[in-house]
């Protein structure tokens, strides 16, 4: 749009189709200005041949008269100069007028028409309107009527009549809106007919392009005739189109130019390059750039030029800005690259100066478009188009030594004066932008920076971050060298940062480079320390590289010596690969072995490395007291990052069912698939450098002198002692040269060790069971553990009441109470010390294991140890009363409880109370007997009472010497005690039974019924009245009779009573007697009150009595049966039958007995009957 | 052919650059590192309009510049390949780059399915180097 008032153009969008009219001419100038104002009032439908698209177009026109010289004449292909349609106007209302005069004229002009082949016309017949007329009955044939049918035969809708507006304008409107869409309709159908046969002439043409002496410009010209009609008609899209299409056709002839031959035309646009004007946008047609193409004189450049700028005219009509912008790059580099391929000679800097200055004008044309929907859509591409622009200047100022640093030789302005003499366009404001930029070198960087800013913001604006700082690392170049070192700086950080981010390792490792010298250069020796140690680490630089920056921190650190340190990260230099943390039990030792991989070029001495460690309690203290293995913390998969790739997907099986319950599919899914498929955000994962600052290293590991190789390292850090609890490893610090602090970040896994105390543990172990009563040898086991005991710590032992003990060596008492000092015992190391100890025998018969404790006080812990003893009795004794009718006897057995043999001697047997009674002992003085848990030995004495105290509870006390029965040693005799408690065992009543054959037989015989006598003596007259006696037989032998059970009444006289019960003897042999039972006989109390009695004492009872009073004098009696009585038996029989009639008398009756003191008088009357 | 072939990461890494001319190697991953502006770009206004088909995978020209023009292509995985064409080398179709592109695919999956391989990592299998060396034009 620049220069518009300079640069000779045509306007196609002003002009407008050309319609000519004829007949009567006044009429139609009266009508011209009133028709040509409505025909573009309202947008008709184009509809076009070839079922095109169709198109809205507002039709407008142009009026000529009509003469033969306006008509197109053959080849003529000037679309837009040629007349589109022809009109007929007549106000002929008079039908002899129109039949003498009209008709001939009409009739010669359709004769025109045809000798030029135009059948595109529209005759108009005007009426005024006649009010009388219409009130006329019978219309006799019109003008109109006869125009139609002399014309019109084919064409009805080419004749039309309208009432003239100018006379009535009310009457006319209809009239006339037909005529005006009529004429639109008509005329685009002029167009349509016209293009068709236009398109087809332009396809022939094209058709013959490879033929000598066809020309590129000659067809360029006629189709774009095609694309001025449609540019006329407003229809830009299709002028585009065809601008497109030529673009297109063009490009294919310059891509085959290498191949085959070159064409005449084609060899013009090679000539070399004499101008290199910039683009330049208008809205109109270029007519000097169009006539160089009409005599072939143009360069590639300006036949770029004049297509691009009207296709930029089609698009801007279009209101399409955005295209354009879209278009500029491909189309610049379109045309470079032309000029190569056509091998075109250009000036040095005469491309560039080009580009430089299209892409400006295209950025102007740009800005016009303020709208921010404009703005959006082609900040798309305007930053292309800035960052090209701004490259091409920089080549510019390269050439013509404007950059900084750069002295400006004759021969750069020599240069320069070429590129502006290739400049025809003198007052287009990109030439003067450029000419400025060029006439020296601060305006030079002015421009220059303003460009790389403009670039750069519209980048970040779109949102294109990696483009902008890739264009702002470069720019750091050019602040660089304009000694701004500070700008360079901040780019420079800012581009690494991102490449960092992204990870492109390579590119990082160059903004490196750049950034070390910048921080050189800025002075700042510590950021240039760091990032030569950064340079040092980084593996995509080459090794002299990496040394020589390695070597540079080293000298800068040296130079610098700051004091303090000055800290850096760590992360370049290490990576920490694996963690085994070990903590030793008794000295809390921690040792932590790093594995590392060291970036570093070479091996390096490192002063200190430590790692922070911070104490979390220690809470777990007593749970893993005694689980090593939680002294030692493993951690290596949490150190490495975890590779999402490499996680286990959670998958379930999913199975779904159809309806009849057949299983329908089986899937594998997974829940919960968001928290895996989520991004995971690079952001934040990396750092400024700079922002690591110290943690607190109170605590630490530590290893002094270490070198670090490059690639893999072991290290391993110690601490001393520390208290109990959890800690959790922190930063990392490695002092390199003394001066420089590297600084791990803090992990992002937490690394966690317990440190635990083990004390030392003791146990009593025995090699068999303990036995109590006799003086048993323990070991007292002292583990050490992790712990050092000194040689005199003293352990204090307590036992339970009952229990004593003794150090195995000392010769002292057994006490209560025991302080062993022990010898010095190392770590991890066992103790074993003899300990004696000696638990009382219980004074009762006991058979269960006795319980004690020994509680333990050391001094490492503050509580107690308890242990505890089971220690089984070494003997027992029972005592048991047996009865020999009123004589009553002691019978004490004992016994040992283990396999372990005891010597008993001197048994004593002596009654505590009543003073009456007296034991006269029964046993044999005998040597010592043994005793264990297989041999028993029973001692016996004889009750000795007078009659006062019978009744009277008596307390006896039973002692007992014995010793281990083990011949190694000599014991000395133990004492055993025991006491024993009688009461009711005087005898009250004595039983005596007996079977006896019944009445008229010798024997007692089976199934024979005999006769049991049961007879009571009452020993004391003092006793109850009432006794109850029952009979007790074994079923399969005896079968009673008679009244099995029966009360006894006893009166004041006599002491005896006798029952007979008829009893039969089921077998034959020896058969014990039914066994007889006496109880007490509580009749019913019939005077007692209901209400203050004892349930029970209504109904008669029995009681028990007691162990002793009742002497059973008949009890282990057998009764001799013989078979049953027959007739064989009769016969032969024994020789000898052995009569009744042994009599088993035991001396003592206690039915419990079995053992022992047997008295036997055991008789047997072998009596022999003669048969 | 191509001059220049890179497989990026799922996050923007590279995991791959090879390119005809060692010496411009730097120059290629500006190129590249650059593309991924447009690509992203592209992306997003994809997953933005709704009902496209998202299984068009080749994104086409990201840009080009004078020497060089550049394509992209992306895989359900968001994994990256970029080709960089010579500018002059116009005889190129379309469909020409999206064989390229759909054969860097295959080969890209054939490496990654090796059970050895981590993901994540650069790649370094020779056959998949083979398949990208073809690719590359010879100079």
């Amino acid at each position: 749009m620049n220069g518009t008032d300079r640069i000779p153009e045509i306007s196609i969008i002003d002009r407008k189709p050309i319609v000519t009219y004829a007949g009567d001419k006044d009429l139609f100038l009266s009508l011209e200005s009133t028709l040509s104002s409505s025909l573009p009032n309202e947008p008709t439908e184009w509809r076009r041949a070839y079922g095109r698209a169709i198109k809205m177009v507002n039709v407008s026109a142009t009026f000529v008269p009509f003469t033969k010289d306006v008509l197109p004449k053959e080849g003529d292909h000037h679309l837009i100069d040629q007349p589109m349609f022809h009109t007929y106007w007549s106000q002929c209302s008079d039908v002899d007028t129109y039949k003498s005069t009209v008709r001939e004229d009409i009739e010669m002009w359709m004769r025109v028409l045809m000798q030029y082949n135009l059948n595109d016309w529209m005759i108009v017949l005007v009426e005024t309107y006649d009010f009388r007329k219409s009130n006329k009955l019978l219309p006799r044939t019109t003008v109109f009527d006869k125009i139609k049918s002399d014309f019109g035969a084919k064409h009805a809708d080419r004749c039309l009549v309208v009432i003239n507006p100018l006379k009535s304008e009310s009457r006319s409107a209809g009239s006339w809106r037909g005529l005006v869409v009529n004429t639109r309709l008509l005329l685009l159908t002029a167009y349509d007919r016209t293009l068709i046969k236009f398109e087809e002439i332009i396809r022939e043409q094209r058709e013959r392009r490879n033929q000598a002496g066809w020309s590129f410009c000659k067809y360029f010209l006629l189709q774009e005739e095609l694309a001025f009609v449609l540019e006329m008609l407003g229809v830009y899209e299709e002028a585009l189109v065809q601008y497109d299409e030529l673009d297109a056709l063009f490009t294919q002839f310059v891509l085959n130019f290498n191949l085959g031959e070159t064409p005449d035309w084609l060899t013009q646009f090679q000539s070399p390059l004499d101008s290199w004007d910039g683009l330049s946008i208008t809205t109109g047609v270029n007519i000097k750039e169009r006539a160089r193409i009409q005599n072939n004189t143009t360069s590639v450049l300006q036949f770029r030029n004049y297509l691009f700028s009207r296709q930029c005219a089609m698009l801007l009509y279009a209101n399409k800005p955005s295209e354009v912008a879209e278009r500029t790059l491909p189309y610049l580099h379109n045309c470079i690259r032309e000029l190569s391929l056509l091998d075109v000679s250009i000036t040095q800097g005469a491309s560039a100066c080009w580009v430089f200055l299209s892409c400006l004008e295209i950025l102007q044309t740009c800005e016009n478009y303020k709208e921010t929907i404009h703005v959006e859509s082609y900040s798309k591409y305007t930053a292309g188009i800035w960052a090209y622009a701004r490259q091409k200047l920089e080549e510019l100022g390269q050439l013509c030594g404007l950059m900084p640093g750069q002295k400006q030789t004759s021969e750069q302005i020599h240069t320069s004066v070429q590129i502006f003499s290739g400049l025809r366009e003198e007052f287009a404001k990109p030439i003067e932008k450029l000419k400025k930029a060029l006439s020296c070198p601060q305006e030079f960087s002015k421009q220059y920076l303003e460009l790389s800013e403009l670039a750069m913001g519209t980048y970040k604006h779109i949102g294109r971050v990696r483009s902008a700082r890739s264009l702002g690392y470069d720019l750091a170049k050019f602040y660089w060298s304009i000694g701004d070192y500070a700008t360079a700086t901040s780019f420079l950080q800012n581009a690494l940062l991102c490449y960092e981010q992204d990870g492109w390792k390579q590119l990082a490792a160059g903004a490196r480079l750049h950034l070390a010298q910048s921080y050189l250069k800025l002075g700042d020796m510590l950021k240039y320390a760091k990032m030569c140690l950064s340079i040092a680490c980084t593996s995509e630089l080459d090794l002299t590289t990496r040394l020589k920056h390695y070597e540079e921190m080293k000298k800068t650190l040296s130079t610098a010596n700051p004091d303090p340190p000055w800290t850096g990260t760590l992360t370049d230099c290490l990576t920490l690969l694996d963690v085994d943390i070990q903590v030793d039990p008794g000295s809390t030792k921690v040792t932590a072995t790093f594995d590392v991989e060291c970036h570093l070029p070479v091996d390096t001495h490192v002063s200190v490395i430590s790692a922070a460690i911070s104490h979390h309690g220690s809470k777990n203290e007593k749970r893993h007291r005694d689980s090593s293995e939680n002294n030692r913390r493993k951690s290596k998969e949490s150190l490495a990052p975890i590779n999402p790739f490499l996680q286990r997907l959670p998958l379930a099986v999913r199975l779904d069912y159809k309806q009849d319950k057949s299983l329908a599919a089986a899937n594998v899914e997974m829940k919960n698939q968001k928290s895996l498929v989520r991004r995971t955000d690079s952001h934040g994962k990396y750092r400024k450098i700079s922002t690591v600052s110290k943690s607190d290293f109170t605590r630490s590991l530590v290893c002094h002198n270490v070198i670090l190789k490059p690639g893999h390292n072991t290290l391993t850090l110690t601490s001393e002692a520390n208290e109990a609890g959890t800690y959790r490893l922190n930063q990392l610090c490695v002092l390199l040269v003394d001066k420089f602090e590297l600084l791990s970040l803090p992990h992002s896994q937490k690394i966690q060790f317990d440190v635990v105390h083990t004390l030392p543990t003791i146990a009593l172990t025995n090699n068999s069971e303990l036995l109590a009563g006799l003086v048993q040898t323990a070991i007292l086991q002292i583990t050490s553990q992790g712990y050092h005991i000194s040689q005199g710590t003293e352990l204090v032992l307590k036992s339970s009441s009952g229990l004593t003990m003794q150090q195995g060596s000392s010769d002292e008492n057994m006490e209560n109470q025991l302080s062993l000092i022990l010898p010095e015992v190392l770590p991890n190391s066992t103790f074993n010390m003899p300990l004696f100890i000696h638990a009382a025998l219980p004074p009762y018969k006991e058979t269960s294991p006795i319980v004690h404790s020994i509680s333990i006080k050391a001094p490492w812990s503050n509580e107690e140890e308890m242990i505890s003893l089971q220690l089984q009795p070494a003997l027992y004794a029972i005592l048991k009363l047996q009865s020999a009718k009123m004589n009553k006897f002691l019978n004490v057995t004992v016994a040992g409880l283990s396999a372990q043999v005891i010597r008993v001697h001197d048994p004593v047997m002596t009654v505590l109370s009543p003073p009456g009674v007296t034991v006269a002992s029964c046993n044999p003085p005998r040597n010592p007997l043994v005793v264990n848990n297989e041999k028993k030995v029973s001692f016996m004495w004889r009750v000795e009472a007078k009659q006062n105290v019978e009744t009277s509870p008596v307390k006896t006390e039973f002692s007992l010497y014995y010793e281990a029965d083990d011949e190694s040693e000599s014991q000395i005799p133990l004492l055993y005690k025991c006491f024993f408690d009688l009461s009711n065992f005087v005898t009250l009543y004595e039983v005596e039974c007996k079977v006896e054959p019944g009445r008229g037989s010798e024997f007692c015989r089976v199934s024979t019924v005999c006769q049991l006598f049961i007879k009571v003596l009452r020993m004391s007259s003092k006793e109850e009245s009432s006794l109850m006696y029952e009979v007790f037989a074994e079923h399969n032998m005896w079968a009673v009779c008679g009244k099995a059970a029966g009360v006894l009444m006893w009166d004041e006289k006599g002491d005896e009573q006798t029952v007979t019960v008829d009893v039969m003897p089921l077998v034959n042999g020896f058969l014990p007697l039914p066994t007889v039972r006496l109880s007490k006989y509580i009749p019913a109390n019939p005077k007692a009150s209901p209400i203050n009695n004892v349930r029970g004492d209504n109904h008669p009872h029995l009681e028990q009595f007691n162990a002793g009073q009742v002497y059973n004098a008949s009890k282990g009696t057998q009764v001799h049966v013989i078979t049953a009585a027959s007739p064989q038996d009769m016969g032969s029989g024994f020789p000898c039958s052995l009569h009744l009639v042994e009599k088993q008398r035991p001396l003592l009756l206690d039915q419990f007995s079995t053992l022992s003191y047997y008295v036997d008088s055991y008789t047997v009357k072998p009596t022999f009957k003669q048969n | 052919m191509a001059v220049c072939i890179a497989i990026i990461g799922k996050e923007n890494a590279p995991k791959y650059v090879a390119c005809t001319e060692k010496d411009q190697e730097l120059d290629f991953h500006y190129k590249v590192h650059s593309s991924l502006d447009i690509i992203e770009e592209k992306l997003s206004a994809t997953s933005l309009t709704k009902g496209t088909d998202l299984r068009e995978q080749c994104l086409g020209l990201l840009y080009a510049t004078e020497e060089h023009k550049i394509y992209g292509y992306v895989t359900n995985t968001k994994i990256k390949i970029v080709i960089v064409i010579d500018a002059n080398h116009t005889g190129l179709r379309d469909n020409e780059i999206r064989a390229m592109f759909r054969k860097l695919h295959g080969a890209y999956a054939d490496a990654v399915c090796n059970p050895f391989y981590i993901p994540g990592d650069p790649i370094t299998s020779k056959k998949f180097c083979e398949t990208v060396h073809g690719l590359l034009v010879k100079s």
